[in-house]
């Protein structure tokens, strides 16, 4: 099956400053969370795929094309950028007709479109209001609509999440996974891991413009098992346990804290796992609290630049 | 089959061409600035002055039938009349041209004295045809050379500004390019809205000018000595448009905040107004102490300093474009500058439009 995206050894030099650095990979249709640090590349991998800069080295295919210079690719693709709405006093109904026009659509079209858009984002009660009165999250839905209103294969959405209350991500969460739903294709580039996590897409995870790991979540979580990695035990014994833990050579280093906690540097996570259940069984401690600090997303690319360094 | 393309419907209504997405641009920009009501003012002030010249067609029309009456020699009796009794052969022709031309310039009051003499000098040669020629030429010209021009600085200065820069701030070009539209199509969209106002500033008031000229002469043999009028008209607007517009795009390109594309518009304008007028000041100053006294004007046709000023190069070039009294020099220094103001202009844009794409 062809591939939906297809990049060959792609790299990206803005004179002197690296944007994406040497970058294959093939997606087929699904959903794919693009997650990384802020000014890791994303942005650049997606204007690339868009179309809208060339590669200084490599090839992109998007669709089995090059998206370059190629406006009937654009027709199948929704973009979501991080741009800010310039026109205030303009209605979101107005605003949306326009950039579906820009797709060729005649303006009845256009303008049916974008109401049939809007009323997906659930905006439709405020359509006609200029985009200068709405919320935050208003915009947000406004900037999806565009996306979305001329049915695009392909909808790419950066840092959709940006500004969005709770009840927003919520509604933002549950209209994306219909999208992936419905059989259509998402990338959703951010840097908060349990935002994308929630769309349940497989994950592309990319710093300093390197691709460093891909997977779905369940592969990712294995790296991090696999990977040395820092865990917090609040027990009962904690001298003991951490005599038994050395004793096994499950750590590379431990530090005793006080109230009965200590942090273990461990090289493999997932072996510390599995025998711990049985050290507390066999030495009668009692584990009250087991956490990992490796959850959060800049550890995990801590983690991964030290494999991809070949440290681990 | 790939699952993308079963779930994926493309559009199947109609589609206009490609190459008319410029279009949409334009007539969302225009409606957009028409929102304003400033603007919506300036646009039916811009209007106002075409009644005013008209009057002065009508009144150079009456002059004509009325003073002369088509008989040879008629306009020399008429300012004969003014010399009480003075016997024809005795009056010099100098000084029938120059109670022509004070005539002229007391019934017309849009009449400046240079025009009036120019006009008067023809008119002492009993040529009816010739007379309407330079007439209806000289007052199109001026109509573009002033009010006209004013509102067209005024004009593109509230509107140009933000066209660029507030897609640059917002980073609309995201939003832009992530459809089918080239880099051409944006600019050509753009300098639309901008040609939009400068037709209906520039382009319909002097072409209604024109049909209220005929309207209102009593003759209607006039359109056939004026027919090509509207053409020039169409070609001058032309001159003006190109020009200003991709200029006024290019600093708007240059920033983030239309304030300062707004200051660089004016400055450019009025900055170059005194420069000229500095150097053609001082250039008369010369000619006048190398001479002694001003016998005369001193070659009325030859600008030498037109380039420093972007409103007079389009003086001269629109001289040239309705026939008027213009060096060559001074039409290919301005037609130059205008065509370097085009080119760079567009360089500017096209390179600042790109590399905010791609940053």
């Amino acid at each position: 099956m062809e591939p939906m995206i297809e990049l060959a050894g792609v790299t990206k030099l803005y004179r002197t400053v690296l944007g994406v650095n040497d970058i294959s990979l093939q997606l087929h249709s699904g959903a794919f969370g693009l997650l990384g640090p802020n000014g890791s590349g994303k942005t650049t991998l997606i204007n690339l795929i868009l179309g809208q800069i060339k590669p200084t080295l490599g090839t992109v295919r998007l669709f089995g094309k090059s998206p370059w210079k190629n406006d009937r690719l654009t027709r199948r693709i929704g973009l979501c950028p991080t741009v800010e709405i310039a026109y205030p006093n303009v209605s979101a109904k107005e605003w949306v007709t326009f950039l579906v026009q820009m797709h060729g659509f005649a303006l009845p079209a256009a303008r049916q479109a974008a109401c049939r858009a809007l009323e997906l984002v659930k905006l439709d009660h405020a359509m006609d209001r200029p985009i200068g009165t709405y919320s935050l999250g208003m915009r947000q839905r406004a900037k999806l609509a565009q996306a979305i209103a001329h049915n695009p294969d392909l909808l790419i959405l950066d840092e959709p999440f940006n500004g969005l209350d709770p009840v927003g991500r919520f509604e933002m969460t549950e209209f994306l996974r219909n999208w992936v739903h419905e059989g259509k294709s998402l990338i959703l580039a951010s840097h908060i891991l349990h935002e994308v996590e929630a769309v349940h897409p497989a994950f592309l995870l990319i710093s300093g413009g390197r691709l460093l790991a891909s997977g779905t979540p369940q592969e990712v979580r294995q790296i991090l098992a696999d990977s040395p990695s820092e865990v917090v035990v609040h027990c009962n014994q904690a001298a003991r346990l951490a005599s038994v833990l050395c004793e096994r050579n499950l750590v590379q280093k431990l530090n005793i804290l006080a109230d009965q906690q200590i942090r273990i540097v461990t090289p493999s996570a997932a072996k510390l796992f599995d025998q711990l259940p049985g050290i507390c069984q066999q030495h009668g401690i009692v584990v009250d609290q087991l956490t990992s600090e490796n959850e959060s997303l800049q550890s995990l690319f801590a983690t991964l630049m030290r494999i991809h360094r070949g440290e681990s | 089959m790939p699952v993308h393309d079963v779930g994926y419907r493309a559009w199947n209504g109609q589609r206009i061409a490609s190459s008319w997405r410029w279009w949409t641009i334009s007539a969302r920009g225009v409606a957009l600035v028409l929102k304003s009501k400033w603007i919506r003012r300036m646009l039916l002030f811009a209007w106002a002055s075409v009644i005013y010249w008209a009057v002065s067609f009508f009144l150079f029309e009456n002059f004509i039938e009325t003073v002369r009456q088509g008989i040879p020699g008629q306009a020399a009796m008429a300012a004969m009349n003014e010399l009480e009794g003075t016997p024809m052969g005795m009056v010099a022709e100098d000084e029938v041209e120059r109670i022509l031309a004070r005539r002229l310039e007391q019934q017309i009051p849009l009449l400046r004295s240079s025009e009036a003499q120019q006009l008067a000098v023809v008119l002492a040669d009993d040529d009816r045809a010739h007379s309407r020629r330079v007439f209806w030429t000289l007052m199109t010209l001026t109509f573009f050379r002033y009010p006209q021009a004013a509102m067209m600085v005024f004009l593109i200065g509230f509107i140009a500004p933000s066209l660029i820069a507030n897609d640059m701030r917002s980073r609309a070009f995201l939003l832009y390019f992530s459809r089918p539209i080239r880099t051409s199509d944006y600019i050509l969209g753009k300098l639309g809205i901008l040609a939009a106002f400068l037709i209906w500033t520039i382009t319909l008031p002097a072409l209604l000018l024109y049909v209220f000229g005929v309207m209102l002469s009593p003759n209607v043999s006039v359109v056939a000595v004026t027919w090509d009028l509207p053409l020039r008209i169409v070609l001058a607007s032309v001159v003006v448009i190109i020009p200003t517009s991709l200029l006024a795009l290019a600093l708007s390109s240059l920033t983030q905040e239309s304030r300062f594309a707004s200051f660089a518009w004016f400055a450019v304008w009025g900055m170059g107004a005194g420069a000229h007028l500095a150097m053609q000041g001082n250039f008369l100053t010369r000619m006048l102490g190398s001479r002694g006294m001003l016998d005369g004007p001193i070659l009325p046709s030859e600008d030498r300093w037109a380039f420093l000023s972007l409103y007079e190069c389009l003086g001269g070039v629109q001289r040239w474009v309705f026939g008027a009294e213009v060096s060559n020099r001074t039409v290919l220094t301005s037609a130059v500058v205008l065509l370097g103001v085009t080119i760079l202009s567009l360089l500017v844009l096209n390179r600042r439009i790109r590399q905010a794409v791609q940053t």
